[in-house]
Protein backbone atom coordinates (compact mmCIF):
# COMPACT_ATOMS: atom_id res chain seq x y z
CA UNK A 1 0.00 0.00 0.00
CA UNK A 2 2.84 2.35 0.80
CA UNK A 3 4.31 1.67 -2.62
CA UNK A 4 1.00 2.47 -4.22
CA UNK A 5 0.73 5.58 -2.11
CA UNK A 6 4.06 6.67 -3.57
CA UNK A 7 2.68 6.27 -7.06
CA UNK A 8 3.61 2.70 -7.99
CA UNK A 9 0.62 1.68 -10.07
CA UNK A 10 1.71 -1.97 -10.17
CA UNK A 11 1.44 -2.11 -6.41
CA UNK A 12 -2.29 -1.66 -6.70
CA UNK A 13 -2.56 -4.60 -9.07
CA UNK A 14 -0.59 -6.61 -6.53
CA UNK A 15 -2.94 -5.56 -3.74
CA UNK A 16 -5.94 -6.58 -5.78
CA UNK A 17 -4.39 -9.94 -6.65
CA UNK A 18 -3.57 -10.62 -3.01
CA UNK A 19 -6.81 -9.59 -1.37
CA UNK A 20 -9.38 -10.08 -4.07
CA UNK A 21 -10.31 -13.66 -3.27
CA UNK A 22 -10.68 -13.47 0.52
CA UNK A 23 -12.50 -10.21 0.15
CA UNK A 24 -14.81 -11.72 -2.44
CA UNK A 25 -15.64 -14.65 -0.19
CA UNK A 26 -16.19 -12.33 2.74
CA UNK A 27 -18.58 -10.22 0.69
CA UNK A 28 -20.35 -13.25 -0.73
CA UNK A 29 -20.92 -14.68 2.73
CA UNK A 30 -21.96 -11.33 4.06
CA UNK A 31 -24.38 -10.27 1.34
CA UNK A 32 -25.55 -13.60 -0.13
CA UNK A 33 -26.02 -11.74 -3.42
CA UNK A 34 -23.38 -12.07 -6.14
CA UNK A 35 -24.33 -8.83 -7.90
CA UNK A 36 -24.09 -6.84 -4.71
CA UNK A 37 -20.84 -8.59 -3.86
CA UNK A 38 -19.39 -7.55 -7.21
CA UNK A 39 -20.40 -3.95 -6.67
CA UNK A 40 -19.08 -3.97 -3.14
CA UNK A 41 -15.78 -5.51 -4.16
CA UNK A 42 -15.21 -2.83 -6.76
CA UNK A 43 -16.33 -0.12 -4.42
CA UNK A 44 -14.00 -1.35 -1.70
CA UNK A 45 -10.99 -1.10 -3.97
CA UNK A 46 -12.14 2.25 -5.27
CA UNK A 47 -12.28 3.51 -1.71
CA UNK A 48 -8.73 2.30 -1.30
CA UNK A 49 -7.76 4.31 -4.37
CA UNK A 50 -9.51 7.42 -3.15
CA UNK A 51 -8.11 7.15 0.35
CA UNK A 52 -4.61 6.22 -0.73
CA UNK A 53 -3.28 9.73 -0.25
CA UNK A 54 -4.52 9.90 3.33
CA UNK A 55 -3.67 6.31 4.25
CA UNK A 56 -1.79 6.03 7.54
CA UNK A 57 -0.13 2.70 8.24
CA UNK A 58 -1.38 2.64 11.83
CA UNK A 59 -2.82 -0.85 11.42
CA UNK A 60 -2.29 -3.71 9.02
CA UNK A 61 -3.45 -2.99 5.52
CA UNK A 62 -5.80 -5.94 5.47
CA UNK A 63 -7.50 -4.69 8.63
CA UNK A 64 -8.01 -1.34 6.99
CA UNK A 65 -9.23 -2.96 3.80
CA UNK A 66 -11.71 -5.20 5.58
CA UNK A 67 -12.91 -2.28 7.64
CA UNK A 68 -13.78 -0.49 4.44
CA UNK A 69 -15.49 -3.60 3.12
CA UNK A 70 -17.37 -4.13 6.35
CA UNK A 71 -18.59 -0.53 6.43
CA UNK A 72 -19.77 -0.79 2.86
CA UNK A 73 -21.56 -4.02 3.69
CA UNK A 74 -23.26 -2.38 6.63
CA UNK A 75 -24.35 0.54 4.48
CA UNK A 76 -25.51 -1.83 1.83
CA UNK A 77 -27.53 -3.88 4.29
CA UNK A 78 -29.03 -0.71 5.70
CA UNK A 79 -29.99 0.40 2.21
CA UNK A 80 -31.60 -2.94 1.54
CA UNK A 81 -33.67 -2.67 4.67
CA UNK A 82 -34.83 0.80 3.67
CA UNK A 83 -35.58 -0.16 0.11
CA UNK A 84 -37.26 -3.38 1.18
CA UNK A 85 -35.47 -5.06 -1.63
CA UNK A 86 -34.63 -8.74 -1.68
CA UNK A 87 -35.03 -10.18 1.75
CA UNK A 88 -32.86 -12.85 3.17
CA UNK A 89 -35.81 -15.22 2.86
CA UNK A 90 -35.99 -14.46 -0.82
CA UNK A 91 -32.41 -15.58 -1.16
CA UNK A 92 -33.22 -18.79 0.58
CA UNK A 93 -36.27 -19.20 -1.59
CA UNK A 94 -34.17 -18.71 -4.68
CA UNK A 95 -31.74 -21.32 -3.48
CA UNK A 96 -34.51 -23.77 -2.75
CA UNK A 97 -35.90 -23.30 -6.25
CA UNK A 98 -32.55 -23.86 -7.85
CA UNK A 99 -31.78 -27.34 -9.08
CA UNK A 100 -30.10 -29.46 -6.49
CA UNK A 101 -26.55 -30.51 -7.06
CA UNK A 102 -27.73 -34.11 -6.94
CA UNK A 103 -29.68 -33.42 -10.10
CA UNK A 104 -26.80 -31.92 -11.98
CA UNK A 105 -23.73 -33.86 -10.92
CA UNK A 106 -22.96 -36.93 -12.92
CA UNK A 107 -23.16 -40.15 -10.95
CA UNK A 108 -20.15 -41.49 -12.80
CA UNK A 109 -17.88 -39.10 -10.94
CA UNK A 110 -16.51 -40.98 -7.92
CA UNK A 111 -16.10 -37.77 -5.87
CA UNK A 112 -19.39 -36.37 -7.05
CA UNK A 113 -21.47 -37.52 -4.12
CA UNK A 114 -19.01 -36.11 -1.64
CA UNK A 115 -18.97 -32.79 -3.43
CA UNK A 116 -22.71 -32.75 -3.65
CA UNK A 117 -22.99 -33.21 0.09
CA UNK A 118 -20.44 -30.50 0.65
CA UNK A 119 -22.33 -28.19 -1.66
CA UNK A 120 -25.58 -28.86 0.14
CA UNK A 121 -23.86 -28.21 3.38
CA UNK A 122 -22.69 -24.91 1.88
CA UNK A 123 -26.27 -24.00 1.06
CA UNK A 124 -27.32 -24.84 4.61
CA UNK A 125 -24.50 -22.75 5.93
CA UNK A 126 -25.51 -19.80 3.79
CA UNK A 127 -28.97 -19.99 5.29
CA UNK A 128 -27.56 -20.24 8.77
CA UNK A 129 -25.35 -17.24 8.14
CA UNK A 130 -28.25 -15.28 6.74
CA UNK A 131 -30.18 -16.00 9.91
CA UNK A 132 -27.46 -14.47 12.08
CA UNK A 133 -27.75 -10.87 13.20
CA UNK A 134 -25.40 -8.70 11.17
CA UNK A 135 -23.07 -7.95 14.08
CA UNK A 136 -22.60 -11.63 14.80
CA UNK A 137 -22.36 -12.55 11.15
CA UNK A 138 -19.59 -10.08 10.43
CA UNK A 139 -17.54 -11.35 13.35
CA UNK A 140 -18.08 -14.97 12.36
CA UNK A 141 -17.20 -14.35 8.70
CA UNK A 142 -14.16 -12.26 9.54
CA UNK A 143 -12.87 -14.95 11.82
CA UNK A 144 -13.72 -17.99 9.73
CA UNK A 145 -13.45 -16.68 6.19
CA UNK A 146 -10.79 -14.01 6.50
CA UNK A 147 -8.98 -15.78 9.33
CA UNK A 148 -8.52 -12.52 11.21
CA UNK A 149 -7.49 -12.66 14.87
CA UNK A 150 -10.03 -11.30 17.31
CA UNK A 151 -7.86 -8.28 18.00
CA UNK A 152 -7.97 -7.25 14.35
CA UNK A 153 -11.69 -7.91 14.14
CA UNK A 154 -12.15 -5.65 17.13
CA UNK A 155 -10.34 -2.89 15.25
CA UNK A 156 -12.36 -3.47 12.11
CA UNK A 157 -15.74 -3.40 13.79
CA UNK A 158 -14.74 -0.73 16.28
CA UNK A 159 -15.57 -2.77 19.37
CA UNK A 160 -13.61 -4.24 22.23
CA UNK A 161 -12.03 -7.65 21.87
CA UNK A 162 -14.26 -9.01 24.64
CA UNK A 163 -17.32 -7.81 22.78
CA UNK A 164 -16.11 -9.46 19.62
CA UNK A 165 -15.56 -12.75 21.40
CA UNK A 166 -18.97 -12.48 22.96
CA UNK A 167 -20.53 -11.94 19.52
CA UNK A 168 -18.61 -14.92 18.24
CA UNK A 169 -19.96 -17.07 21.03
CA UNK A 170 -23.54 -16.02 20.30
CA UNK A 171 -22.94 -16.63 16.63
CA UNK A 172 -21.70 -20.13 17.32
CA UNK A 173 -24.64 -20.89 19.55
CA UNK A 174 -27.03 -19.68 16.86
CA UNK A 175 -25.19 -21.64 14.19
CA UNK A 176 -25.40 -24.70 16.36
CA UNK A 177 -29.17 -24.40 16.33
CA UNK A 178 -29.33 -23.63 12.63
CA UNK A 179 -27.06 -26.45 11.62
CA UNK A 180 -28.54 -29.02 13.96
CA UNK A 181 -29.19 -32.22 12.12
CA UNK A 182 -27.13 -31.24 9.10
CA UNK A 183 -25.20 -34.21 7.86
CA UNK A 184 -21.55 -33.40 7.73
CA UNK A 185 -19.67 -35.05 4.91
CA UNK A 186 -16.33 -36.56 5.58
CA UNK A 187 -14.35 -33.56 4.47
CA UNK A 188 -11.16 -32.62 6.19
CA UNK A 189 -11.75 -29.71 8.47
CA UNK A 190 -9.46 -28.10 10.96
CA UNK A 191 -9.96 -29.00 14.54
CA UNK A 192 -11.23 -25.85 16.23
CA UNK A 193 -8.67 -25.84 18.98
CA UNK A 194 -5.85 -26.46 16.54
CA UNK A 195 -6.31 -23.12 14.82
CA UNK A 196 -3.85 -21.09 16.73
CA UNK A 197 -1.78 -23.79 18.33
CA UNK B 1 -15.95 -21.41 37.51
CA UNK B 2 -19.47 -20.12 36.94
CA UNK B 3 -21.51 -21.01 33.88
CA UNK B 4 -21.09 -17.49 32.52
CA UNK B 5 -17.31 -17.57 32.99
CA UNK B 6 -17.18 -20.96 31.31
CA UNK B 7 -19.11 -19.65 28.29
CA UNK B 8 -16.91 -16.58 28.10
CA UNK B 9 -13.78 -18.69 27.95
CA UNK B 10 -15.22 -21.26 25.60
CA UNK B 11 -14.41 -19.24 22.49
CA UNK B 12 -10.92 -18.49 23.77
CA UNK B 13 -10.35 -22.18 24.37
CA UNK B 14 -11.71 -23.17 20.97
CA UNK B 15 -9.37 -20.72 19.26
CA UNK B 16 -6.41 -21.46 21.52
CA UNK B 17 -6.27 -18.02 23.04
CA UNK B 18 -5.95 -19.06 26.68
CA UNK B 19 -2.57 -18.95 28.35
CA UNK B 20 -1.24 -21.96 30.20
CA UNK B 21 -2.85 -21.34 33.60
CA UNK B 22 -6.21 -20.35 32.13
CA UNK B 23 -6.15 -23.35 29.85
CA UNK B 24 -5.45 -25.71 32.71
CA UNK B 25 -8.27 -24.18 34.75
CA UNK B 26 -10.65 -24.47 31.84
CA UNK B 27 -9.75 -28.10 31.11
CA UNK B 28 -10.40 -28.90 34.75
CA UNK B 29 -13.93 -27.63 34.25
CA UNK B 30 -14.31 -29.99 31.31
CA UNK B 31 -14.29 -32.93 33.67
CA UNK B 32 -17.94 -32.15 34.21
CA UNK B 33 -19.83 -34.14 31.52
CA UNK B 34 -22.34 -31.38 30.65
CA UNK B 35 -19.50 -28.90 30.07
CA UNK B 36 -17.60 -31.44 28.05
CA UNK B 37 -20.75 -32.02 25.96
CA UNK B 38 -21.16 -28.33 25.40
CA UNK B 39 -17.59 -28.00 24.22
CA UNK B 40 -18.00 -30.95 21.85
CA UNK B 41 -21.19 -29.49 20.45
CA UNK B 42 -19.42 -26.21 19.73
CA UNK B 43 -16.51 -28.02 18.15
CA UNK B 44 -18.87 -29.97 15.92
CA UNK B 45 -20.68 -26.79 14.90
CA UNK B 46 -17.44 -25.10 14.04
CA UNK B 47 -16.23 -28.12 12.10
CA UNK B 48 -19.46 -28.27 10.11
CA UNK B 49 -19.34 -24.56 9.41
CA UNK B 50 -15.79 -24.81 8.16
CA UNK B 51 -16.68 -27.66 5.89
CA UNK B 52 -19.53 -25.64 4.47
CA UNK B 53 -17.37 -22.58 4.04
CA UNK B 54 -14.76 -24.65 2.23
CA UNK B 55 -17.49 -25.84 -0.13
CA UNK B 56 -18.61 -22.29 -0.74
CA UNK B 57 -15.10 -20.98 -1.31
CA UNK B 58 -14.95 -19.47 -4.77
CA UNK B 59 -12.86 -17.28 -7.01
CA UNK B 60 -14.19 -13.85 -7.86
CA UNK B 61 -15.35 -13.37 -11.44
CA UNK B 62 -12.35 -12.88 -13.68
CA UNK B 63 -13.71 -9.73 -15.30
CA UNK B 64 -13.88 -7.99 -11.93
CA UNK B 65 -10.15 -7.58 -11.62
CA UNK B 66 -9.96 -5.94 -15.02
CA UNK B 67 -12.81 -3.62 -14.16
CA UNK B 68 -11.18 -2.65 -10.86
CA UNK B 69 -7.84 -1.97 -12.48
CA UNK B 70 -9.49 0.02 -15.28
CA UNK B 71 -11.38 2.10 -12.78
CA UNK B 72 -8.21 2.70 -10.80
CA UNK B 73 -6.39 3.81 -13.93
CA UNK B 74 -9.19 6.16 -14.83
CA UNK B 75 -9.41 7.65 -11.36
CA UNK B 76 -5.63 8.08 -11.28
CA UNK B 77 -5.89 10.24 -14.38
CA UNK B 78 -8.68 12.23 -12.86
CA UNK B 79 -6.91 12.72 -9.54
CA UNK B 80 -3.81 13.88 -11.36
CA UNK B 81 -5.77 16.72 -12.86
CA UNK B 82 -5.78 20.12 -11.27
CA UNK B 83 -8.80 21.32 -9.35
CA UNK B 84 -11.61 22.30 -11.67
CA UNK B 85 -11.19 26.00 -11.14
CA UNK B 86 -7.58 25.84 -12.23
CA UNK B 87 -8.12 23.87 -15.37
CA UNK B 88 -7.66 25.97 -18.46
CA UNK B 89 -9.98 23.74 -20.42
CA UNK B 90 -12.75 24.37 -17.93
CA UNK B 91 -12.26 27.99 -17.09
CA UNK B 92 -12.08 29.28 -20.65
CA UNK B 93 -15.52 28.13 -21.77
CA UNK B 94 -16.92 29.16 -18.40
CA UNK B 95 -15.51 32.64 -18.80
CA UNK B 96 -16.80 32.80 -22.34
CA UNK B 97 -20.24 31.75 -21.18
CA UNK B 98 -20.18 34.25 -18.33
CA UNK B 99 -19.11 37.01 -20.71
CA UNK B 100 -21.84 36.08 -23.17
CA UNK B 101 -24.41 36.03 -20.40
CA UNK B 102 -23.27 39.36 -19.02
CA UNK B 103 -23.39 40.81 -22.47
CA UNK B 104 -26.85 39.41 -23.12
CA UNK B 105 -28.09 40.94 -19.88
CA UNK B 106 -26.46 44.29 -20.40
CA UNK B 107 -27.11 44.58 -24.12
CA UNK B 108 -30.61 46.09 -23.93
CA UNK B 109 -29.40 48.76 -21.51
CA UNK B 110 -26.65 49.65 -23.84
CA UNK B 111 -29.18 50.06 -26.60
CA UNK B 112 -31.15 52.46 -24.48
CA UNK B 113 -28.19 54.78 -24.15
CA UNK B 114 -28.01 57.53 -26.72
CA UNK B 115 -25.68 56.47 -29.45
CA UNK B 116 -23.16 58.85 -30.77
CA UNK B 117 -23.61 59.72 -34.36
CA UNK B 118 -20.78 58.70 -36.58
CA UNK B 119 -18.44 61.55 -37.11
CA UNK B 120 -18.46 62.91 -40.57
CA UNK B 121 -15.75 61.88 -42.88
CA UNK B 122 -13.82 63.99 -45.17
CA UNK B 123 -16.60 64.94 -47.50
CA UNK B 124 -19.03 65.93 -44.74
CA UNK B 125 -18.97 69.13 -42.87
CA UNK B 126 -19.04 68.81 -39.10
CA UNK B 127 -22.38 69.46 -37.54
CA UNK B 128 -22.56 72.63 -35.59
CA UNK B 129 -21.54 72.24 -32.02
CA UNK B 130 -24.37 72.31 -29.57
CA UNK B 131 -24.83 75.68 -28.14
CA UNK B 132 -23.15 75.87 -24.83
CA UNK B 133 -25.34 77.06 -22.03
CA UNK B 134 -24.81 80.67 -21.59
CA UNK B 135 -23.02 81.49 -18.44
CA UNK B 136 -23.79 84.83 -17.15
CA UNK B 137 -20.75 86.22 -15.49
CA UNK B 138 -21.46 87.47 -12.10
CA UNK B 139 -22.33 91.01 -12.05
CA UNK B 140 -19.95 93.34 -10.52
CA UNK B 141 -22.40 93.94 -7.80
CA UNK B 142 -22.81 90.29 -7.06
CA UNK B 143 -21.55 89.04 -3.76
CA UNK B 144 -17.84 88.44 -3.75
CA UNK B 145 -18.43 84.99 -2.38
CA UNK B 146 -20.13 83.74 -5.51
CA UNK B 147 -17.45 85.32 -7.65
CA UNK B 148 -14.75 83.60 -5.74
CA UNK B 149 -16.53 80.32 -6.12
CA UNK B 150 -16.67 80.67 -9.83
CA UNK B 151 -13.02 81.55 -10.01
CA UNK B 152 -11.98 78.76 -7.77
CA UNK B 153 -13.85 76.22 -9.87
CA UNK B 154 -13.11 75.30 -13.39
CA UNK B 155 -10.68 72.46 -12.91
CA UNK B 156 -13.02 69.84 -14.26
CA UNK B 157 -13.61 69.47 -17.96
CA UNK B 158 -17.32 69.99 -17.58
CA UNK B 159 -16.93 73.21 -15.76
CA UNK B 160 -14.32 74.43 -18.16
CA UNK B 161 -16.76 73.68 -20.91
CA UNK B 162 -19.47 75.58 -19.15
CA UNK B 163 -17.28 78.55 -18.62
CA UNK B 164 -15.96 78.66 -22.13
CA UNK B 165 -18.27 80.39 -24.51
CA UNK B 166 -19.26 78.40 -27.57
CA UNK B 167 -17.61 80.92 -29.87
CA UNK B 168 -14.30 80.55 -28.09
CA UNK B 169 -14.45 76.81 -28.44
CA UNK B 170 -15.12 77.01 -32.11
CA UNK B 171 -12.17 79.33 -32.54
CA UNK B 172 -9.91 76.94 -30.69
CA UNK B 173 -10.64 74.10 -33.14
CA UNK B 174 -8.53 73.83 -36.25
CA UNK B 175 -10.47 75.07 -39.22
CA UNK B 176 -12.02 72.37 -41.35
CA UNK B 177 -10.99 72.44 -44.87
CA UNK B 178 -11.46 70.31 -47.91
CA UNK B 179 -8.66 67.76 -48.16
CA UNK B 180 -6.10 68.13 -50.78
CA UNK B 181 -6.01 65.23 -53.29
CA UNK B 182 -2.67 63.96 -51.92
CA UNK B 183 -3.97 63.94 -48.37
CA UNK B 184 -7.10 62.12 -49.46
CA UNK B 185 -5.01 59.42 -51.07
CA UNK B 186 -2.87 59.14 -47.94
CA UNK B 187 -5.94 58.81 -45.78
CA UNK B 188 -7.44 56.12 -47.99
CA UNK B 189 -4.17 54.20 -47.96
CA UNK B 190 -4.04 54.46 -44.18
CA UNK B 191 -7.54 53.08 -44.00
CA UNK B 192 -6.56 50.15 -46.15
CA UNK B 193 -3.51 49.42 -44.03
CA UNK B 194 -5.63 49.55 -40.96
CA UNK B 195 -8.02 47.05 -42.51
CA UNK B 196 -5.15 44.75 -43.39
CA UNK B 197 -4.23 44.54 -39.74
CA UNK B 198 -7.74 44.11 -38.51
CA UNK B 199 -8.16 47.71 -37.66
CA UNK B 200 -4.68 48.28 -36.27
CA UNK B 201 -4.27 51.51 -34.42
CA UNK B 202 -6.66 53.38 -36.61
CA UNK B 203 -9.53 53.10 -34.26
CA UNK B 204 -12.87 53.65 -35.89
CA UNK B 205 -14.99 56.44 -34.62
CA UNK B 206 -17.10 55.91 -31.59
CA UNK B 207 -20.32 54.13 -32.31
CA UNK B 208 -18.82 51.94 -35.02
CA UNK B 209 -17.72 49.15 -32.83
CA UNK B 210 -14.54 48.80 -30.91
CA UNK B 211 -11.23 49.22 -32.60
CA UNK B 212 -8.23 46.98 -32.94
CA UNK B 213 -8.60 43.25 -33.07
CA UNK B 214 -12.00 43.41 -31.50
CA UNK B 215 -13.39 45.28 -34.42
CA UNK B 216 -14.96 42.22 -35.96
CA UNK B 217 -16.53 41.09 -32.77
CA UNK B 218 -17.61 44.62 -32.00
CA UNK B 219 -19.26 44.96 -35.35
CA UNK B 220 -20.95 41.61 -35.02
CA UNK B 221 -22.16 42.57 -31.58
CA UNK B 222 -23.53 45.81 -32.92
CA UNK B 223 -25.38 44.01 -35.64
CA UNK B 224 -26.80 41.63 -33.14
CA UNK B 225 -27.82 44.50 -30.95
CA UNK B 226 -29.59 46.04 -33.87
CA UNK B 227 -31.72 42.95 -33.92
CA UNK B 228 -32.63 43.73 -30.34
CA UNK B 229 -32.57 40.03 -29.52
CA UNK B 230 -30.29 39.00 -26.70
CA UNK B 231 -30.07 35.49 -28.06
CA UNK B 232 -28.90 36.72 -31.40
CA UNK B 233 -26.38 38.90 -29.67
CA UNK B 234 -25.11 35.97 -27.69
CA UNK B 235 -24.88 33.86 -30.79
CA UNK B 236 -23.00 36.40 -32.73
CA UNK B 237 -20.58 36.95 -29.89
CA UNK B 238 -20.05 33.29 -29.29
CA UNK B 239 -19.64 32.47 -32.91
CA UNK B 240 -17.79 35.54 -34.07
CA UNK B 241 -15.09 34.33 -36.39
CA UNK B 242 -11.55 35.62 -36.07
CA UNK B 243 -11.38 39.36 -36.40
CA UNK B 244 -9.70 39.48 -39.76
CA UNK B 245 -12.23 37.21 -41.39
CA UNK B 246 -15.32 38.83 -40.02
CA UNK B 247 -14.30 42.42 -39.71
CA UNK B 248 -15.89 44.70 -42.17
CA UNK B 249 -13.45 46.06 -44.68
CA UNK B 250 -13.58 49.43 -43.04
CA UNK B 251 -16.05 51.51 -41.19
CA UNK B 252 -17.03 53.12 -44.40
CA UNK B 253 -17.53 49.73 -45.99
CA UNK B 254 -19.67 48.73 -43.09
CA UNK B 255 -21.74 51.85 -43.37
CA UNK B 256 -22.08 51.30 -47.08
CA UNK B 257 -23.24 47.76 -46.58
CA UNK B 258 -25.73 48.85 -43.99
CA UNK B 259 -27.02 51.48 -46.29
CA UNK B 260 -27.22 49.08 -49.19
CA UNK B 261 -28.55 45.97 -47.53
CA UNK B 262 -30.42 47.31 -44.58
CA UNK B 263 -31.82 45.05 -41.91
CA UNK B 264 -32.29 42.11 -44.27
CA UNK B 265 -28.63 42.11 -45.11
CA UNK B 266 -27.73 42.36 -41.44
CA UNK B 267 -29.82 39.39 -40.51
CA UNK B 268 -28.03 37.37 -43.16
CA UNK B 269 -24.72 38.28 -41.65
CA UNK B 270 -25.93 37.14 -38.23
CA UNK B 271 -27.60 33.99 -39.41
CA UNK B 272 -24.46 32.53 -40.93
CA UNK B 273 -22.51 32.18 -37.66
CA UNK B 274 -25.77 31.02 -36.08
CA UNK B 275 -25.89 28.10 -38.48
CA UNK B 276 -22.30 27.27 -37.66
CA UNK B 277 -23.21 27.29 -33.99
CA UNK B 278 -26.10 24.93 -34.59
CA UNK B 279 -23.81 22.49 -36.35
CA UNK B 280 -21.40 22.87 -33.43
CA UNK B 281 -24.19 21.92 -31.06
CA UNK B 282 -24.85 18.78 -33.06
CA UNK B 283 -21.22 17.92 -32.84
CA UNK B 284 -21.37 18.47 -29.10
CA UNK B 285 -24.26 16.07 -28.77
CA UNK B 286 -22.24 13.42 -30.51
CA UNK B 287 -19.37 13.64 -28.11
CA UNK B 288 -17.32 10.56 -27.66
CA UNK B 289 -18.18 8.43 -24.62
CA UNK B 290 -14.68 9.01 -23.24
CA UNK B 291 -15.50 12.61 -22.56
CA UNK B 292 -18.63 11.66 -20.67
CA UNK B 293 -16.81 8.93 -18.82
CA UNK B 294 -14.16 11.38 -17.77
CA UNK B 295 -16.78 13.86 -16.65
CA UNK B 296 -18.61 11.22 -14.66
CA UNK B 297 -15.43 10.05 -13.02
CA UNK B 298 -14.39 13.56 -12.22
CA UNK B 299 -17.67 14.04 -10.44
CA UNK B 300 -17.24 10.75 -8.65
CA UNK B 301 -13.69 11.49 -7.58
CA UNK B 302 -14.81 14.84 -6.25
CA UNK B 303 -17.62 13.06 -4.38
CA UNK B 304 -20.25 14.93 -6.34
CA UNK B 305 -22.31 11.79 -6.36
CA UNK B 306 -25.54 13.15 -7.77
CA UNK B 307 -23.73 14.66 -10.75
CA UNK B 308 -21.79 11.46 -11.20
CA UNK B 309 -24.98 9.42 -11.18
CA UNK B 310 -26.56 11.70 -13.77
CA UNK B 311 -23.46 11.56 -15.93
CA UNK B 312 -23.28 7.78 -15.80
CA UNK B 313 -26.96 7.51 -16.60
CA UNK B 314 -26.54 9.78 -19.57
CA UNK B 315 -23.58 7.73 -20.67
CA UNK B 316 -25.49 4.47 -20.44
CA UNK B 317 -28.49 5.95 -22.21
CA UNK B 318 -26.40 7.19 -25.07
CA UNK B 319 -23.96 4.36 -25.38
CA UNK B 320 -25.78 1.33 -24.01
CA UNK B 321 -23.98 -1.09 -26.30
CA UNK B 322 -20.49 0.11 -25.63
CA UNK B 323 -18.21 -2.67 -24.50
CA UNK B 324 -17.43 -0.75 -21.30
CA UNK B 325 -21.11 -0.37 -20.44
CA UNK B 326 -20.88 -3.08 -17.78
CA UNK B 327 -18.09 -1.22 -16.05
CA UNK B 328 -20.03 2.04 -16.24
CA UNK B 329 -23.06 0.32 -14.80
CA UNK B 330 -20.98 -0.86 -11.94
CA UNK B 331 -19.55 2.61 -11.38
CA UNK B 332 -23.06 3.99 -11.54
CA UNK B 333 -24.04 1.54 -8.84
CA UNK B 334 -21.13 2.63 -6.72
CA UNK B 335 -21.97 6.28 -7.17
CA UNK B 336 -25.63 5.61 -6.38
CA UNK B 337 -24.70 3.84 -3.22
CA UNK B 338 -22.29 6.54 -2.25
CA UNK B 339 -25.06 9.04 -2.74
CA UNK B 340 -27.03 7.47 0.04
CA UNK B 341 -24.18 6.01 2.04
CA UNK B 342 -23.12 7.04 5.46
CA UNK B 343 -19.64 8.61 5.31
CA UNK B 344 -16.93 6.03 5.70
CA UNK B 345 -14.91 6.09 8.88
CA UNK B 346 -12.38 3.31 8.45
Amino acid sequence: MLAYQKGDARAFAELVARHEKPLWNFLRRFTSDPTSAEDLLQETFMRVVKSAASYQPSARFRTWLYTIARNLCTDHARGRVHRKAQSLDATSQRDSDAPRMTETVSGADPGGEQRTLARELGVQLERALAALPALQREVFVMREVLDLPFAEIALAVDASEATVKSRMRYALERMRLELAGVHEPAVEAREPNEVES
Amino acid sequence: MSEEQFREQLVDYLYGELDGAQRAAFEKELEAPERRAELEAMRATLRTARTGLAALDEEPPARLRGAILDAERASRNVIALKPWYRRAGTITPMLAAAAALTFAVLAPRRDEQPRLEPQPRLEQAPPPLPAAPAVVPPADDAPAESKGKLEARGTSARERHVEAPAEKEREARPPLRAPRPAEARKSAAADERADDFGGGFAAPPAGWGSGGGALGRGAARERALDKAEPEAAEESVASAPPPRAAAPASPSHSMASEQAGGPAKRSQVVSKPGAELASGRDAGQQRAPDELVQRAREHASAHRWSEAVLAYRELLQRFPKDERAASWRSELGSASRALTAVPLVP
